[in-house]
């Protein structure tokens, strides 16, 4: 049985320096603003917003000078990350790049590559959706059928993909395609290519979600065409490179922060309060808190360190994600008149909002479901 | 970031997997504790009573991070020894420049008003001092008068000034023995440390964490083991959901009581022994049903080892702050930071500036 020890980690020297630094640009970028819009955290798009971040120099924070990048220990690119989660910035325009579309070219693309598009990243101007879910392949990934077939100087790809995050703003996707022949391990024959979304053949077709929001979409590709520069790494090697995607889509201060917003502002409004209740309640949903953030940032540290800890990403994953789902959940609950008369004034339609998109929260980046089968095959001997 | 010593912690495994299964460890030695000289002998040998004790007063010279990782290891075991409370009491007196107890030790915590005392530098006691774990053995008693919030008084009492013990036991069966004191003379001890709830809360949250550790171990095996239905029961996924619960039941522990104690080397720790002892009650109480879950009615027998620890879990829950002890503290933290933002109390606190010493090697394991 695995170790599971989650050794906590030390903050960086300056760490106290950083997180000033950030804060007083959020203070200056950011002045008043509205809670409403900083429930939505990383959903809320701002092309501007994410250029300032990269002018600061806090996009690819921790990637290699030579392609702009900031070659800074992850543990501050971490305090950065969770400030701007905890002030709710509207950081979804670059996330994803920075995420790991970045770092997937950094590990497994071309020199040629990284050089066209990991600048841009850093810019905060270049902007990435990964293309993985389709109608017919949700939690069983393999099952996808998007086909991207070898023609004269690159690849013409038919299919489609669905709820792609920010795919009709992006400028590129990350698309998960079938490139070998059907064999009878479906991991075999994937590949990953780079698909400019302005191509001809390829159709983004927004979904409205059901607060009304549309941020993501289904995508058609009819005959699209990609040059053989837009393939990632080898042919075939596309399920080795997602399945290393996602300890680092899984661990990070997003997978727990989603509601945080809404409960400091709580904690204003119920600072005077004499309820046992709503103080016990409080104090449960800091002590969760606080021990995932110390188990997200031990797995930041491994992840740094060049390890794969996607045993331990899907714990905090998983524990995060059941957090962020009850404390709208929670707060909905303790609400009363005299409360209600504290609180901000758009704390209602921020809870509103978030009670209603947080089941997908144990839904996005990997179902409750199949994290807990994982970790349970992690935890078997073999 | 400190790393326990690795031949400490080897040292401790095997003492402590030795020490299983002896005498002292059934329910007949509840009632005598004869065999408890010889395997307490053992202990000594290898030096974790004195865990805490400084070097230059000829202990291990440990950290809070060392005594973590140690009762980690001893609530895996869910041994039967003292080891939590005499490495406590041994390492707090010595820190504070008073001569460390040789034998058995141990520390209970108790409101001053029950008991009566006359004054003068050297205090005489009488009055019921409860729930002293293992008070019937040991040789000195660490006792803190509190005082509601204020900061409370420390006694040392000599096991000769003991009047009268009642025994009793928790219901895991560990000794939770009533000490009588009539006009005992005691010492007054002034020692610059935690209080002790706070501090029994952190060893506490340790062993929780490790008899937790025991009790997904014994599930995965169980559930490996065990056919039903043709396959074994690690193939159904109702299963394989539960066990990964108690496995991310059982991380978060572990992290928890780790964090806080490496918060308490860095030198205030409140804050976070309060969330790590919150957390452990938090996941003993989902852990415990789940393991039963997995192992159906065998793991309901007195002869299974899973009631040693699951019994264990239930009390240690509940000792040094149940759920509504340390939430109510912990929200009441949450309304004093509301101007500062909850967030100052979350992230803030673990922050170092640059004036700051300069950090151990900040990498994991």
């Amino acid at each position: 049985m695995p170790e599971l020890s989650f050794i906590p980690l030390q903050m960086p020297l300056r760490a106290r320096e950083l997180r000033a630094e950030v804060r007083a640009f959020l203070r200056q970028e950011l002045p008043e603003r509205a809670l409403a819009e900083r429930v939505r955290s990383w959903s809320a798009f701002d092309p501007e917003f994410s250029r300032k971040l990269g002018t600061r120099g806090w996009i690819g924070m921790t990637w290699p000078a030579r392609y702009g990048g900031g070659a800074r220990p992850a543990l501050e690119r971490y305090i950065v990350l969770e400030e701007l989660l905890a002030a709710g910035a509207p950081v979804g325009a670059h996330w994803i790049a920075d995420r790991q579309s970045g770092p997937l070219l950094l590990r497994f693309g071309t020199e040629e590559q990284k050089g066209r598009l990991l600048p841009g990243i850093v810019r905060g101007e270049t902007f990435f959706c990964i293309g993985m879910s389709e109608p017919g392949a949700g939690s069983d990934l393999a099952a996808l059928r998007t086909r991207a077939e070898k023609v004269e100087g690159g690849w013409r790809i038919n299919g489609s993909k669905i709820w792609t995050t920010q795919a009709d703003r992006a400028h590129f996707m990350i698309a998960l395609v079938r490139t070998g022949a059907e064999s009878a391990d479906r991991h075999q024959g994937l590949s990953q290519l780079i698909v400019p979304l302005k191509s001809p053949g390829v159709t983004v077709r927004p979904i409205e979600d059901l607060t009304g929001a549309r941020h993501f979409s289904e995508v058609f590709f009819e005959d699209a065409f990609v040059p053989d520069s837009m393939l990632v790494g080898g042919i075939g090697e596309g399920w080795k490179q997602v399945t290393s995607e996602l300890a680092f889509e899984r661990s990070g201060p997003e997978r727990y922060l989603s509601s945080f917003c809404l409960l400091e502002a709580f904690v204003r409004a119920a600072a005077e309060s004499d309820n046992d209740q709503i103080k016990c309640t409080l104090g449960t949903l800091t002590a969760r808190l606080w021990t995932l953030r110390q188990m997200s940032m031990s797995v930041t540290g491994e992840l740094a360190a060049g390890r794969e800890p996607a045993l331990e990403a899907a714990i905090v994953k998983d524990l995060g994600t059941e957090l962020e789902q009850e404390i709208p959940t929670l707060l909905q609950g303790l609400l009363d008149p005299e409360l209600l008369r504290r609180v901000d004034v758009d704390f209602v339609p921020a809870l509103e909002y978030l009670l209603q998109v947080s089941p997908s929260f144990s839904l996005r980046g990997g179902t409750r479901e199949i994290l807990r089968t994982i970790i349970a095959r992690g935890l078997a001997p073999r | 970031m400190n790393a326990a010593d690795p031949a400490l912690v080897e040292a401790v495994e095997r003492l402590f997997g030795d020490l299983v299964g002896s005498s002292h460890d059934t329910p007949a030695f509840r009632a005598q504790f004869d065999a408890l000289e010889s395997d307490w002998s053992s202990v000594e040998e290898v030096g974790v009573a004195s865990l805490l004790v400084p070097q230059h007063s000829g202990g291990f010279g440990g950290s809070w991070t060392d005594v973590q990782t140690v009762l980690r290891l001893a609530g895996f075991h869910a041994l039967g020894l003292p080891i939590a409370e005499t490495l406590l009491v041994r390492g707090l007196l010595a820190r504070a420049g008073l001569e460390p107890p040789s034998g058995l030790a141990t520390f209970a915590i108790t409101d001053e008003r029950q008991l009566l005392e006359s004054s003068g530098a050297v205090a005489r006691i009488s009055g019921e001092v409860p729930d002293v774990p293992w008070g019937r053995a040991a040789q000195c008693v660490l006792l803190e008068l509190s005082a509601g919030d204020a900061l409370g008084r420390y006694l040392v009492i000599d096991r000769a000034q003991i009047a009268t013990v009642r025994m009793g036991a928790n219901l895991a069966g560990e000794p939770r023995d009533t000490l009588v004191l009539r006009d005992a003379s005691v010492t007054v001890a002034d020692g610059p440390w935690e209080r002790l709830s706070f501090l029994g809360a952190l060893l506490r949250a340790a062993q929780i964490g490790g008899a937790l550790e025991c009790i997904l171990g014994l599930s995965v095996r169980h559930v490996g083991e065990r056919s039903q239905f043709g396959r074994p029961l690690s193939q159904f996924q109702a299963i394989q959901q539960q066990l990964a619960i108690l496995a991310e039941e059982t991380a978060a522990c572990r992290c928890a009581a780790a964090a806080a104690a490496a918060a308490l080397d860095a030198g205030d720790g409140s804050f976070e022994i309060a969330a790590a002892k919150l957390r452990a009650n938090l996941a003993a109480a989902r852990g415990i049903f789940i393991a039963h879950q997995c192992h159906g009615a065998i793991g309901m027998t007195m002869e299974h080892a899973l009631q040693r620890s699951t019994r264990h879990l239930w009390a240690w829950r509940g000792e040094f702050g149940n759920d509504r002890y340390w939430a109510r503290w912990l929200g009441e933290q949450a309304q004093r930071s509301a101007a500062a933002g909850l967030w100052s109390m979350l992230a803030m606190r673990g922050d170092r500036g640059a004036n700051s010493e300069e950090p151990a090697e900040c990498h994991p394991g």
